[in-house]
């Protein structure tokens, strides 16, 4: 919502394009490989992965135009790396604000400053700070350079048939209706996803009582790109207070509504005026400053049982709502459409067997899991669901003033990416590391001479190569990168003499070998692409 | 104590309140302080605590 007089998409710092439907009406209805529903973050990641190894893809739209508000504006560093694959990263690294630091207070007290992991042999920061609008411009920037994704504007999907090998979407804009066949289709279209409906999907997990409204305000306010977070201050006796610095001089301030008020009237705009300016209040903001945007929201984690049904994959918020306080609804979002993406790649490039795509649900809604269970500790301390909750968060914000160990328990703990441990195309192998990324686990990072090693990993899979190692038979298509038996990344990655590394393209550890032995690499690499030849 | 066997004990109570319910909460969190005073079994430095509990309780 925007203050009075000013239409949606009437922004202090954003332009929003207007994008049309589809003119050229000739070729609306050739069949493509992939149709991708909803031109998002996580559509638009999805298309442009696609993209990179080639295949074709048509994106589908309802919208005109960008998101109306800066809503998702946490982006992780995981997701910075899936940039810079896709090739879209400086401009994000251009605008956005990068940050390590939260601090919490009590009744204006600080009792918390926690920092998040980062030294040298970190490429990216662990978060920046960006408004969705921004992520989308930079994301459709990309799409619009590829001459493989067709983004179709002001598109409504209003049915979906499955045919012999595909799926038939009909779809709807202003010119006409028209039918599209795909043979895969990616539901990218956001927490009141249509497909899902059409599918006959239910989401199901728990609704929190805690309802916030996230505002946008832009003010010259001097203070770094550091989280605070304000726990029963003066302006919101009992409530929680959330302050997000954001590009433009946008400030994201969210504050947790009372049981009894309502979200009709938290809403209204000289009621969140009031609101934020006792915020600012608060932290000693005395200048100026103008309403920018608003809108409410509820904790909540729900998914979907499976992500996948037959030819139809579910992508970010479609397959799972997730509370805002792990800032993990975009970040997994985006990992959801970089792991169907190279997937489907693999397997529309006869390069892996269909039986891939079976590991998509149970990594992507592995991932969903782990943010509920440390997403559901972070929502029970900022808005406790229950009586006992609530007396102890109280009790332990009590306790801080006086105590700082118990200043932790007011630690968020944004995560860090998933570990596909229990997936199906994570092998065993054999366990003597003492040390080094696990299986499952995002590859390490390492600082070189000259910039990063993650900087030389192929566009497909890697190997890492410690020393002298026999991958013999190896499917010359894998990118063999070879490191010294000693050294920085021999230490990173717990190896020696013979180490092998098998890193999957979306970084992921998919095997290791203290001590590798002839034909293990290939013929790990044919599990996992269920294959029974080498690839030529 | 370590901030994970902290954290347990914390969400031991929480659930614990929870369990017993809003009418049985307050006697329930004293017969807690109460064993565990026990379980300390150091006088002095359970009074301290009892009386450092006073602090903050309101704005």
């Amino acid at each position: 919502m925007r203050p009075k007089g000013r239409g949606d998409l009437e922004s202090l710092y954003f332009t929003y394009p207007k994008f049309e439907a589809p003119k050229d009406r000739g070729r609306l209805s050739d069949r493509t490989p992939v149709a991708i529903v909803g031109a998002g973050p996580v559509g638009m990641i999805a298309a442009l992965t696609l993209a990179k190894y080639g295949v074709r893809s048509v994106l589908i739209e309802r919208k005109e135009t960008f998101n109306d508000g800066s809503r998702a504006i946490c982006i992780a560093r995981q997701s910075f790396y899936i940039l810079e694959q896709l090739g879209a990263v400086d401009a994000f690294l251009k605008t956005s604000l990068g940050w390590t630091t939260g601090r919490s207070f009590f009744r204006g007290q600080q009792i918390l400053e926690f920092k998040m992991p980062d030294g040298p042999d970190d490429k990216f920061r662990p978060m920046y700070n960006l408004e969705q609008q921004y992520i989308e411009q930079f994301l459709f920037d990309a799409v619009a350079e590829s001459d493989l994704i067709d983004l179709r504007w002001g598109s409504e999907v209003t049915g979906l048939t499955d045919v012999p090998d595909g799926v038939e979407l009909g779809i709807s804009d202003t010119l006409g209706s028209y039918e599209l066949l795909a043979d895969w289709v990616l539901a990218a279209d956001g927490a009141h996803s249509r497909v899902r409906t059409i599918r006959g999907k239910r989401l199901s997990g728990e609704n929190y009582e805690g309802r916030y409204v996230i505002a946008d305000v832009q003010m010259e306010h001097d203070y770094p790109t550091i989280r605070r977070a304000l726990f029963d201050p003066a302006c919101r006796p009992g409530g929680t207070v959330l302050i997000h610095k954001q590009p433009k001089n946008i400030w994201r301030i969210d504050y947790q509504l009372a049981l009894d008020e309502s979200a009709e009237e938290a809403t209204q705009e000289q009621t969140v005026r009031d609101s934020v300016a006792s915020v600012l209040a608060e932290i000693g903001h005395t200048g100026n400053w103008d309403l920018e945007w608003w809108s409410v929201y509820s904790a909540n984690t729900l998914a979907l049982d499976d992500y996948r049904d037959g030819r139809v994959f579910f992508v970010g918020d479609s397959a799972h709502i997730v509370p805002i306080f792990g800032v993990r609804g975009l970040n997994n979002g985006l990992a959801d459409g970089q792991n169907i993406g190279w997937k489907l790649a693999w397997v529309l490039n006869g390069w892996a067997g269909p039986d891939l795509l079976d590991s998509y649900s149970p990594e992507r809604r592995g991932a969903t899991l782990d943010v509920f269970a440390n997403a559901s500790k972070s929502t029970r301390f900022m808005t406790p669901p229950t009586l006992g909750w609530q007396v102890m968060r109280d009790a332990a914000l009590s306790l801080s003033l006086t105590h700082p160990a118990m200043g932790q328990l007011a630690n968020p703990r944004q995560m860090t990416p998933y570990t596909y441990l229990d997936s199906p195309i994570t092998l065993s192998s054999d366990d003597a590391f003492r040390a080094g990324p696990e299986l499952g686990a995002v590859a390490a990072d390492v600082a070189l001479a000259e910039g990063f090693l993650t900087d030389q990993f192929g566009a497909g899979f890697t190997v890492l190569v410690f020393g002298q190692a026999d991958l013999d038979g190896l499917d010359p298509a894998v990118k063999v990168l070879c490191l010294p038996a000693q050294g920085r990344a021999a230490d990173a990655y717990g190896a020696e003499d013979g180490t092998v590394y098998l890193i999957r393209p979306d970084m992921h550890i998919a095997a290791r070998w203290k001590q590798v032995s002839g034909g293990a690499v290939q013929g790990a690499l044919r599990n996992i692409l269920n294959r029974t030849e080498a690839a030529a | 104590m370590t901030h994970q066997n902290l954290e347990t004990v914390y969400e031991a109570l929480a659930l614990g309140i929870d369990a017993v319910g809003p009418e049985h909460a307050q006697l329930y969190l004293a017969k807690i302080a109460l064993a565990l005073a026990q379980a300390l079994d150091d006088a002095p430095a359970a009074l301290a605590v009892i009386e450092d509990c006073k602090a903050d309780l309101s704005r």
